[in-house]
């Protein structure tokens, strides 16, 4: 290894890097913090906005410290005035084309833009000129665009096209006029957006981010005729606390409850839950699948930016798909149904909202396949960032909550459907469901560790029953597309595919708070949160859904069976082939 | 088709006679050469209609020794669509498709300049260091 | 020859580019040569964009085959199998030419498999470009080439080292490619004794602007710029006076008068605030407004800017809209301030020539006709009368014989009298064109 370090002067010092270092992670090694604005760690490389600029001596002109890599006895110097003089410029013009909303901006206090001006205390901005002005895209339902807001950093098209190979946005036209647009200039609804809101969580500033309905939900909290019960996803408890300034990946399970009793929710359900009922379902399908030589493999359809994704661009493959309804949609048709009646309550006075880590659920949650006597199974989505806006809008510090419990019944969830926030969670969770279903035991041996960790795509082979199955857990939708792609080609031998349209599953959905490009480069965001999910699972003293005597009570009360009539209508759904371009 | 180093020089000396006619100014010489610039500047001012004229006229009067060629530019955009004479090297310029009649009767067959169309504001001294 | 022979060849003959930044073409093939790799590729650039410039469309329409065969030389000579030839589409002619020539190649067997009988092979390949300026730019015009939006990528890596789809790239312009064969033919020497100490050979210029000579001129480097406007250029028409020279189009600088005697090459360009740019070569009068003229090149650049980095996309806009301020009499001293400050950024920070490049016709006007640009921002006042917002055209009634021709000519009636008083001209409706001046046969109006 030693012998591949090499030597350089920053500012100064003197640091080895390794051969193949860019400038600016050397410096960072050297607790130098050289200000960037367009790059974003092995998303966004490219160099566009020159905020990294510094010099190098013997080099003409200043070098771009996110690219270029370390040479042997490179003398960089990160702020001589040449380059702050520069960056000051830069920074200027930058603002200059920019909307300077702040006040009435979603990401004040959490832009990277604005940061940089308080960096650099700029007071004034000197090259004022002409704005680029654009209309706002508010068609979808998932995901607003301000392009006055934009700054062209790009880094919203690399999400897109080379994290996700959806490519929805490009650059269009030239110099002062270039702005993100799509095909045809058409709103984000009427293309090939898949709604997974990566864009959002890649934006430094606040032109992109998600369609906020919380002022709906307020109404309802205050209307007396209406029941409102809101249920959380379980990516959301471990993000949460982000946005009140605790460590990444805390666990504010119990602060959250309290705080949301404190809005006034007259219930507070477990999405967990719901969870527990898709793994009824969905390990029922996959054995009747087996049993019964139908379609395989079978992949997971917990997903609504996925499930748009396969509905667009792979209709002929949909009979793969799981006919189960996500586990909000399953628990929101519970409890309009088996609940209401229980209850005493009337279905059309219930007002279900779901806590997502989630922009595309906001779409999902409007499909007319996921009604049920003429009501929506769930009336309202909104992110862990619109409820953490909803938390400080009441006055409630989230900091000092005392923990409380969900509530009873719907809100007794297993390990199980904790995991399902992280990619390979609902594989795992199937899996110890299936594997005691098919030998008749109660198996201890139920961690499925192969299909944890990070990696886009993890295959594996599991023996259940003396049969070895061929499962996969992909992430992220350019991995999906290389499954797809091995499906449609025959070239696949899985039984079992899980797939989440955000890389990490939903604990780095669209709708989770946004981490700068200075924390993104600094930590793996998306193991903290897992490991946060991996560890309530543990710590559950039940694992396996099929377990959860809540689930159990409901099966015998009301839904019979996994996969009977009432099941099939309450809790599956069907799909459709998609248009890409309206 | 495809050639032999060889015969890729036999051609390239047999052109290089073509050439040298046009280099060397030589009276002797029987064959003319009339070059009208096919360059962007004098195409879009109609040099192609003049070629057609010129190649017409001769077929028509059936003159002999008379080649019309194409060429690259001269360099004399603004004073084109441009016709040179060789080998006496007469320099025309802004031609039109209409003069080709005239300098076929007055230049080709009387063996007389057709003054009206000199390039006239360049003199020959400067007018050859341009090419 | 083998390989090192024929770079060596190059070496010596002190060829440099001819795009213009005059790299030495020599050691572009010697770097391209050095990087280990199966598949690499050599690129012609004949993206001629700089507005006034036509010399690459004139060597592609007259003399196709000397590119070509300077492109399979440089291929034989750096180790490439394949090349691509970017031009523009608007140049329909070239494109033509270049095809008829390519299978001409072909069917003669100077250009596909075993080259006359060796192991060598070269294929050419047309691609057009969509009229963006930035093209011409190399990393910009590889990124074209495999067919995505033409923005150029940071250097280094240059594209010797990883070009096209990132392989190995030789990329010179066309005018480079002409003088290969004769280099070859003629040996270095020959080549050398033509030109400077450091820039070799001759240059093409297109020539044009308040010159009596318009067109393409080919001239020995080192060549006064007074030979060329007033030699072989013939002179400023109407007996007027030079006032500068533009070279290098969009990215270069002018030429005041005082310098009308540097030799035209490379260092020396340089060395004056100029550069020697694919070679237009634009003359002024004393009626042209330098900062006019400054705008006129911003003009040009903010539409031709890719906006992919900040300096250029907003920077050049900036400098543009101070410009615009200045020509309608709305600058301030401040604003030549802002311009300096922007303009000395903008070429620090941006990522590719153009941008680097793009503040040069104002910092060289700044640097020779500061006072023009003072008399614009404090006085209001455009000596040059190109500035119509300042200008305000007048009778001067002692010479007005009340004849009424100006009256008769002018589009808008803005001029007012009968019979034969004195004329006066209605400021509100004056829009300044300047046609009652030239038809006054008294000279009785004037700014």
């Amino acid at each position: 290894m030693d012998e591949n370090l090499i030597t350089l002067t920053i500012d100064g010092q003197k640091v080895k890097a390794k051969e193949g270092t860019t400038i600016l992670q050397a410096a960072k090694q050297a607790g130098i913090d050289i200000p960037t604005l367009c790059f974003l760690k092995d998303i966004n490389e490219v160099g566009d906005c020159r905020m990294c600029i510094v010099e190098v001596e013997g080099r003409r002109g200043f070098a771009t410290s996110c690219i270029q890599t370390v040479e042997e006895g490179m003398v960089v110097h990160t702020h001589t005035p040449n380059v702050l003089e520069a960056r000051h410029v830069i920074l200027d013009l930058i603002i200059s084309n920019h909307a300077k909303d702040c006040l009435t901006c979603t990401r004040s206090g959490n832009c990277e833009l604005q940061t940089l001006a308080v960096k650099f205390n700029v007071l004034n901005v000197e090259f004022e000129g002409e704005r680029t002005k654009h209309k706002v895209d508010n068609i979808s339902p998932s995901i607003e665009r301000d392009f006055n807001k934009c700054i062209l950093c790009r880094r919203c098209i690399a999400a897109c096209k080379n994290v996700q190979k959806i490519g929805a946005i490009d650059c269009i036209s030239r110099g002062f006029e270039s702005c993100i647009s799509t095909v045809g200039d058409k709103s984000l609804n009427d293309v090939n957006c898949t709604f997974c809101g990566q864009c959002i969580e890649a934006c430094p500033t606040g032109a992109l981010h998600e369609k906020e309905t919380i002022n709906d939900v307020w109404v309802k909290l205050k209307d007396k005729d209406t029941y409102v019960i809101v249920q959380t996803a379980p990516a959301v408890r471990v993000a949460l606390g982000e946005e009140f300034g605790m460590d990444i990946g805390t666990n504010v399970t119990g602060k959250m409850v309290t705080a949301l009793k404190r809005l006034g929710f007259d219930k507070i359900f477990d999405t967990n839950t719901g969870a527990d009922f898709t793994i009824m379902e969905e390990a029922n399908e996959f054995v009747q699948r087996i049993q019964n030589n139908g379609v395989l493999p079978m992949i997971t359809s917990c997903s609504p930016g996925w499930v748009r994704y396969i509905e667009m661009n792979y209709p002929e493959l949909l009979p793969h798909l799981s006919t189960c309804k996500s586990p909000h949609e399953m628990l929101g048709a519970i409890l309009k149904t088996y609940y209401a009646k229980k209850e005493g309550i009337d279905p059309k006075n219930i007002y279900v909202v779901s806590v997502m880590p989630c922009i595309a659920k906001k779409f999902e949650r409007q499909r007319d396949e996921l009604k049920n006597n003429d009501l929506y199974n769930v009336d309202n989505v909104i992110t862990t960032r619109e409820l953490s806006r909803m938390i400080k809008q009441a006055n409630i510090e989230f900091n000092k909550l005392e923990d409380s419990e969900f509530d009873l019944p719907l809100g007794e969830a297993t390990g199980a459907g904790a995991i399902f926030g992280t990619t390979g969670g609902v594989m795992e969770a199937a899996l110890r469901t299936a594997q005691d279903t098919l030998t008749g035991k109660d198996l201890k041996e139920i961690d499925f560790k192969e299909v944890r960790g990070g990696k886009g795509i993890k295959k594996s082979k599991v023996n259940i029953a003396g049969k070895d199955l061929k499962v996969v857990a992909a992430s992220g939708l350019a991995n999906a597309k290389e499954i797809l792609e091995e499906i449609k080609n025959k070239k696949a031998d899985y039984q079992f595919v899980e797939i989440m349209a955000c890389p990490g599953g939903c604990v780095m959905g669209g709708g989770q708070p946004i981490k700068s490009s200075k924390i993104q480069s600094e930590v793996d965001v998306r193991k903290l949160r897992a490991d946060a999910l991996y560890s309530i699972d543990e710590k559950s003293v039940i694992r396996k859904s099929h377990e959860n005597p809540v689930i159990n009570k409901v099966y015998d009360e009301f839904l019979e069976k996994p996969g009977s009539h009432i099941a099939h209508e309450l809790l599956h759904t069907s799909y459709k082939e998609r248009e890409k371009y309206i | 088709m495809k050639k032999s180093l060889d015969e890729i020089h036999k051609i390239r000396i047999e052109k290089k006679k073509e050439l040298d006619l046009r280099t060397n100014i030589n009276s002797n010489t029987v064959e003319k050469h009339i070059l009208v610039c096919h360059g962007t500047g004098c195409t879009s001012s109609k040099s192609e209609e003049i070629l057609e004229n010129f190649k017409n006229i001769i077929k028509e009067k059936n003159i002999q020794n008379v080649r019309v060629i194409k060429t690259g530019c001269f360099g004399l955009c603004a004073k084109g669509p441009i016709v040179i004479i060789r080998p006496e090297d007469t320099f025309y310029a802004m031609v039109t498709p209409d003069d080709c009649e005239e300098i076929i009767n007055t230049h080709i067959i009387e063996g007389k300049i057709v003054e009206r169309l000199l390039c006239k504001d360049i003199d020959r001294e400067k007018g050859k260091k341009i090419r | 020859m083998s390989q090192d022979e024929v770079i060596e060849v190059i070496k010596q003959s002190g060829l440099r580019g001819r795009g213009g930044a005059g790299f030495p073409t020599g050691k572009k093939w010697e770097f391209t040569k050095a990087s280990k790799d199966s598949q690499k590729y050599v690129v012609c650039n004949a993206d001629e964009g700089d507005p006034g410039a036509f010399m690459d469309r004139s060597i592609l329409e007259g003399d196709p085959h000397c590119v070509l065969e300077a492109m399979a030389i440089a291929a034989y000579a750096i180790g490439a199998n394949k090349g691509y030839i970017y031009v523009r589409a608007e140049y329909p002619i070239a494109v033509k030419r270049l095809k008829i020539a390519i299978r001409q190649a072909e069917d003669y067997g100077i250009l596909g498999e075993n080259i006359f009988d060796t192991d060598f092979n070269f294929d050419i390949e047309i691609r057009l470009g969509a009229g963006a300026f930035v093209c011409g730019e190399e990393t910009a015009l590889l990124e074209s080439i495999e067919g995505k939006r033409g923005q150029p990528r940071v250097k280094p890596p240059y594209p010797a080292q990883s070009g096209l789809w990132g392989k190995p790239t030789l990329i010179n312009n066309v005018e480079t490619y002409a003088n290969i064969s004769q280099i070859i033919l003629k040996g270095s020497e020959w080549f050398s004794s033509i030109g400077t100490e450091t820039s070799k050979g001759t240059k093409v210029f297109a020539l044009g602007g308040n010159v009596n000579n318009i067109g393409l001129v080919e001239v020995p480097m080192g060549t006064t710029l007074r030979e060329i406007v007033y030699d072989i250029g013939g002179g400023i028409p109407n007996g007027r006076d030079f006032k500068a020279a533009q070279t290098g189009g969009p990215s270069g600088g002018c030429i005041p008068k005082e310098h009308l005697d540097t030799p035209i090459d490379y260092e020396s360009l340089k060395q004056i605030g100029s550069m020697m740019g694919s070679g237009g070569l634009i003359v002024m009068d004393d009626t042209k407004c330098m900062v006019c003229l400054a705008k006129f090149y911003l003009e040009f650049t903010v539409s031709e800017s890719c906006g992919k980095c900040t300096p250029c996309r907003i920077g050049t806009k900036r400098m543009l809209e101070i410009l615009e301020r200045l020509c309608a009499g709305e600058g301030s001293e401040l604003d030549i301030y802002k311009l300096e400050k922007l303009a000395a950024n903008i070429q620090k920070s941006s990522i590719c020539g153009l941008g680097q490049s793009a503040p040069n016709p104002v910092i060289s006007t700044l640097k020779y006709f500061r006072e023009e640009f003072r008399q614009h921002a404090i006085q209001k006042e455009c000596k040059a009368l190109e500035c119509k917002a300042m200008s305000k055209i007048t009778i001067n009634e002692e010479k007005c014989k009340g004849c009424g021709l100006c009256q008769k000519h002018c589009p808008v009636n803005a001029i007012e009298g009968t019979g034969r008083e004195i004329r006066m001209i209605n400021q509100d409706k004056c829009i300044k064109c300047g046609t009652c001046l030239t038809n006054c046969p008294f000279h009785a109006i004037g700014n």
